[in-house]
């Protein structure tokens, strides 16, 4: 979409925690890639600039990640969550610029939510994240997806930079992009970006089934329908500041960030009268949040260190509509959910003599709910403190740390009231033999969630419930090597193991609309991942050819431990396949560029009691892009011309016919095209 | 290249299946032979037992099995692999299942559709759209379904309906309104009675609607139960199992006297019976019932035996074998040996279990169904 040399410095910058943060000169930017190469260890998958703007959405891009599984209810508006290392979507923190996007309800985050295109780079950390600083609230999370952007880089003489973009293709979509880029004074520079996006969400898919009859021959159905009710409108608002401080030895940044939109729900596909009408159920959300980072390194009692505050506070309302199926003219049944969240952390990171450092952080967070509906309302608040003390020792080629968290919780809703402790403690080491092109990492550690809103009040035993815990065990093992002047190699093999215990498990009871929460639920899993990757050429060099393949294979076995008399004892838990894996590839040839990527899921199961009837067959996808990147005459002054960029996406080549959610079908083969102008 | 290869693929595909329908509709596949569970008995008191597996709403997971005494085997979604060619198999959300002669009638919820098989095969006869179908009973010429009518839990309040099947054509012939979200129905005496729940309303309901079927009219609404689910007539009485409100009356069974329109005076022993199903075998009935501690985390599970005639009722604690259900959740009993077959819907999520107990409460097999086995009937050829 945009030049590859200010892609490739910022993809690098931001694949790391925000060291150092905003840099706004291509000096800076040059320390901090030396500053963050020497952090350890490094995340388990990361996505750059170039592999972000190939992928068809954020979930696309984060699906391809070694471990990960994105539940994704199909279509343009269909719900995207993430789920790392099979221990469920809410024991994964979805952290915008270093702060965690909350939802207290349910615990998860739709990524179809967030556009791709105000984002540098993606970085999953399936441990520790590393970093000298970080939030208290990083620590706990099980495994943390990243989005990170990054302030615009000009070039010299350079202070306004507009673009735009049209995308627009399957399923009616037209979605219009404006972006400004301006450097607002000696220190400050500013993104705004807003943009629209509408589809009718029609698309085409076949369900079929066939089945293996006793006399050896095989009979079944293939039958053709069309998703409705898919359509969504969006309308996304995007501001960011970054400036640096007037000494140079900080920044800041604030952003605020808004998203509204209103959609149909197109339901799952069942069998039907011919006479009843598709779902036409309705979701609109409006979300909004703004927040803010100041860092500074400075000198305390003669020790280095660095200072972070990082505050937000963030809006959700949702109106889910649902209609009457079997009267037309019926009115809806309305559910309002309108929540709110406060947060401030404060973190501190102290250099000490002989390679010792300690950090310090402690975060606060308030969130309230207030759920209204014409047959019950409640409005439940929840206060969580977090503290966390992390001491590391490092030497040239090695560096030990670890860290203790304490989490205090308290909540109530309607007369009920929760507290809760928990202390979550962690320890990883790093070693890179001799310095050479190995590096071998491993990690202990406590993580948990909290049980949601839904969980606790919505519920007829919820208050009693404990956290759900997760105990990980890692090690992984990178390993570099250049190939000659143009070509590098690096391979990563990580293996895991995690118990997860208390698992939040619903349990029915003869109330139809009452749920017993208990924490009954136990898995075992064990997970290793390999991921090869060779880098050709230099992106930046716009005359030779450039190009990187990434291979990467899962192996994940997660098995529910929780009863012995239940028929899913032993079994491979829901929608987590045993085999997974993505190879994904671009090639970079003067200023055309093609990327393609093949995702292939192994056999899963809807249920944990793996028979045959829940089963769910392997797919196989694959997504091409081809864009090209044209230059404008320049305006006069040197160096400011402008570039039209031109992009084709072909999405699921093979039309492969599948659904991740069992009555949720994806869609097949489509197309989109975008056109853009940036000057 | 891929995507003609695939759609090349998808085209010998379609190709085929208009005439693997045709022939799924005019030749019954043979049924699969399942698994055997228990010896076969030729002179049981029934042939097969059918078991409706309700599925989660919105999964498409309603399944139809069957139980075959002359084998002892139990034939997992039966009704699938008898019509392997019906798109989308059974449908979605099962609630009810009954008899009528040697046809099979499943009420689907969520499909909106009343399914029809016959007995012998399983083999489809009929899919009858009727709009949020709930329960269905018959007389000589017709079968009855109560509608919930579109209503929707938090929704505006919406009367339910009830639809006349015409047996011989399977056509709905005629509909009337009733009360809010109507349930049981039977036939008694000429006149069909249905219970209205008002189950989405936090009051609830507690009247009968009595339609008398030449014109399929209703004559006058009754004072019934609070809330009931599914009624049994035995002779001149409609024994009516209420829900109570989930909070301060509690769940219970009343009969109502069809010749004076009005509730007969509770046993003593019929007080304390609880309930959370019913059914009736000779002239005893049966309920579950899951006992709750004061914090919802624990419970014990309990089978209330209501002898009619006596008018007594004994509590028996899931003990000895009966120990092993986790979550009963259906009950259908043998009345001429006594046995119980027992639903077990385990988190509902999972598959569940049936399990066969002797009139001791001794296990005599069990057998792995699907998602939430809810609805039980005897057949006979």
């Amino acid at each position: 979409m945009r030049a590859a040399v200010p892609g490739i410095l910022l993809a690098l910058v931001s694949v790391f925690p925000p060291g150092l943060g905003a840099v706004t000169d291509s000096l800076r930017t040059a320390t901090v890639i030396a500053d963050a190469r020497r952090e350890r260890p490094a995340p388990s998958d990361s996505a750059s600039f170039a592999e972000l703007r190939s992928a068809p959405d954020l979930a696309a891009a984060v699906r391809r990640f070694c471990g990960v599984q994105v539940k994704d209810y199909g279509g343009v508006g269909g719900l995207k969550t993430v789920n790392v290392r099979s221990l469920g979507s809410e024991h994964t923190g979805v952290f915008v610029d270093g702060i965690q996007v909350d939802q207290a309800q349910n615990m998860q985050v739709d990524l179809g939510k967030f556009d791709l295109e105000s984002f540098s780079s993606l970085a999953l950390y399936g441990g520790r994240n590393s970093g000298l600083l970080q939030s208290a609230k990083e620590y706990g999370a099980a495994s943390a997806l990243h989005l990170r952007s990054a302030a615009p880089v000009f070039s010299p003489g350079q202070r306004l930079r507009l673009s735009t973009r049209l995308r627009t293709g399957a399923f009616g979509t037209v979605a219009p992009t404006v972006a400004l880029e301006s450097r607002a004074g000696r220190r400050v520079c500013l993104r705004a970006q807003a943009g629209m996006l509408t589809a009718h969400g029609r698309y085409p898919f076949r369900m079929e089934r066939q089945r293996l009859l006793d006399d050896g021959s095989w009979a079944g159905y293939d039958t053709s329908m069309v998703r409705r009710n898919g359509d969504i409108r969006v309308f996304r608002a995007d501001l960011s500041l970054y400036g640096s401080l007037r000494d140079s030895n900080g920044s800041w940044m604030l952003r605020g960030w808004y998203y509204d939109s209103e959609r149909g729900l197109p339901g799952p596909v069942v069998r039907r009268a011919s006479a009843v009408p598709d779902s036409r159920d309705r979701q609109a959300d409006r979300n909004g949040f703004v927040q803010g980072r100041w860092q500074r390194v400075h000198r305390l009692f003669g020790l280095p260190q660095t200072t972070r505050v990082q505050a937000k506070y963030a809006a959700d309302w949702l109106l889910y509509a649902d209609f009457p199926e079997h009267l037309p003219e019926g009115e809806p049944a309305l559910f309002r959910y309108l929540s709110h969240t406060a947060y401030a952390s404060f973190a501190d990171g102290v250099t000490l003599p002989r390679g010792w450092a300690l950090s310090l952080a402690a975060d606060g967070q308030y969130q309230h709910l207030d759920a209204s509906a014409e047959t019950m309302s409640s409005r439940p608040f929840r206060w969580s403190a977090y503290a966390v003390v992390a001491p590391s020792w490092t030497r040239p080629h090695f560096s030990l740390s670890g860290s203790l968290l304490y989490t205090a919780v308290r909540g109530r809703s309607e007369g009920r009231r929760e507290r809760r402790h928990v202390l979550s403690p962690s320890l990883s080491v790093n070693w890179q033999p001799a310095g050479g092109p190995v590096s071998l990492e491993s990690y202990v550690r406590r993580a948990f969630r909290m049980p949601s809103f839904n969980d606790l009040y919505y519920t007829s035993s919820g208050v009693s419930l404990q956290p759900e815990d997760a105990l990980q065990g890692a090690f992984a093992a990178g390993w570099t090597r250049r190939l000659g002047p143009q070509a590098r190699l690096q391979a990563r093999l990580e293996t895991s193991r995690i118990l997860l215990r208390n698992k939040i498990v619903a349990v029915p009871t003869m109330h139809p609309l009452r749920w017993s929460m208990c924490n009954i639920g136990r898995v075992h899993s064990f997970e290793t991942s390999a991921r090869l990757r060779l880098l050709l050429g230099d992106e930046a060099d716009r005359k030779g050819v450039s190009g990187a393949v990434t291979g990467r294979y899962t192996f994940q076995r997660a098995r529910d431990m929780s009863d012995r008399g239940l028929p899913s004892w032993r079994g491979q838990i829901p929608y987590i396949p045993l085999h997974s894996g993505s190879l994904s590839g671009w090639l970079c040839w003067r200023r055309l560029r093609a990327d393609a990527d093949v995702t292939a899921v192994g056999e899963r199961f809807s249920s944990a009691a793996n028979r045959p009837e829940y089963r769910l067959n392997s797919y196989l996808t694959a997504d091409l892009s081809l864009s090209g990147s044209f230059p404008m005459p320049a305006r006069g002054r040197a160096g400011e011309g402008g570039e039209i960029t031109l992009r084709l996406q072909l999405n699921n080549l093979t039309d492969t016919q599948y659904a991740v959610v069992p009555g949720y079908p994806m869609p097949g083969f489509h197309a989109l095209l975008s056109a853009g102008i940036r000057f | 290249m891929r995507k003609t290869f695939s759609l090349l693929v998808s085209a010998c595909i379609l190709a085929f299946v208009p005439a693997a329908c045709e022939k799924g509709e005019t030749t019954s596949r043979k049924l699969p032979a399942g698994v055997q569970v228990a010896a076969g008995d030729p002179e049981a008191s029934f042939d097969r037992l059918f078991v409706l597996n309700e599925g989660l709403m919105g999964y498409n997971q309603a399944r139809l099995d069957l139980f075959r005494t002359d084998n002892g085997h139990y034939i997992s979604d039966a009704f699938g692999a008898s019509n392997p060619s019906l798109a989308l198999g059974l449908g979605d959300t099962g609630n009810d299942l009954k008899i009528n002669g040697n046809t099979v009638w499943a009420v689907l919820t969520g499909s909106g559709l009343v399914e029809v098989a016959d007995a012998r095969s399983l083999r489809h006869l009929a899919a009858i759209p009727v709009p949020d179908p709930r329960q269905v009973c018959f007389d000589a010429s017709s079968a009855y379904v109560s509608s919930y009518n579109g209503a929707i839990y938090g929704g505006a309040p919406v009367n339910g309906k009830v639809y006349r099947i015409d047996l011989a054509s399977r056509k709905v012939t005629a509909e009337v309104e009733v009360g809010e979200q109507p349930e049981g129905l039977a036939v008694v005496g000429g006149k069909l009675y249905v219970a209205n729940s008002g189950g989405y309303s936090v009051a609830k309901a507690k009247t009968v609607s009595v339609i008398e079927l030449e014109h399929f009219t209703v004559e006058k609404t009754l004072d019934g139960a609070l809330n009931v689910r599914d009624v049994l007539a035995a002779g001149n009485d409609l024994w009516l199992f209420s829900q109570g409100n989930w909070a301060d009356v509690p769940s219970g069974l009343y009969c109502l006297d069809t010749k004076t329109g009005a509730l007969k005076e509770r046993s003593a022993g019929l007080e304390t019976v609880r309930a959370s199903s019913m059914t009736l075998a000779g002239t005893s009935l049966y309920t579950l019932f899951a006992e709750w501690n004061a914090d919802w985390t624990a419970c014990t599970n309990y089978l209330y035996v209501y002898d009619t005639v006596t008018g007594t009722a004994e509590k028996h604690a899931f003990s000895g074998d009966m120990a092993q259900v986790r979550t009963p959740y259906a009950l259908a009993v043998d009345a001429a040996t006594g046995d119980l077959y027992v639903g077990d819907s385990l988190d509902s999520k999972l598959p569940g279990l049936l399990w066969c107990f002797d009139a001791d409460g001794k296990l005599k097999w069990k057998a792995t169904a699907g998602i939430c086995p809810g609805h039980f009937a005897f057949w006979k050829e």
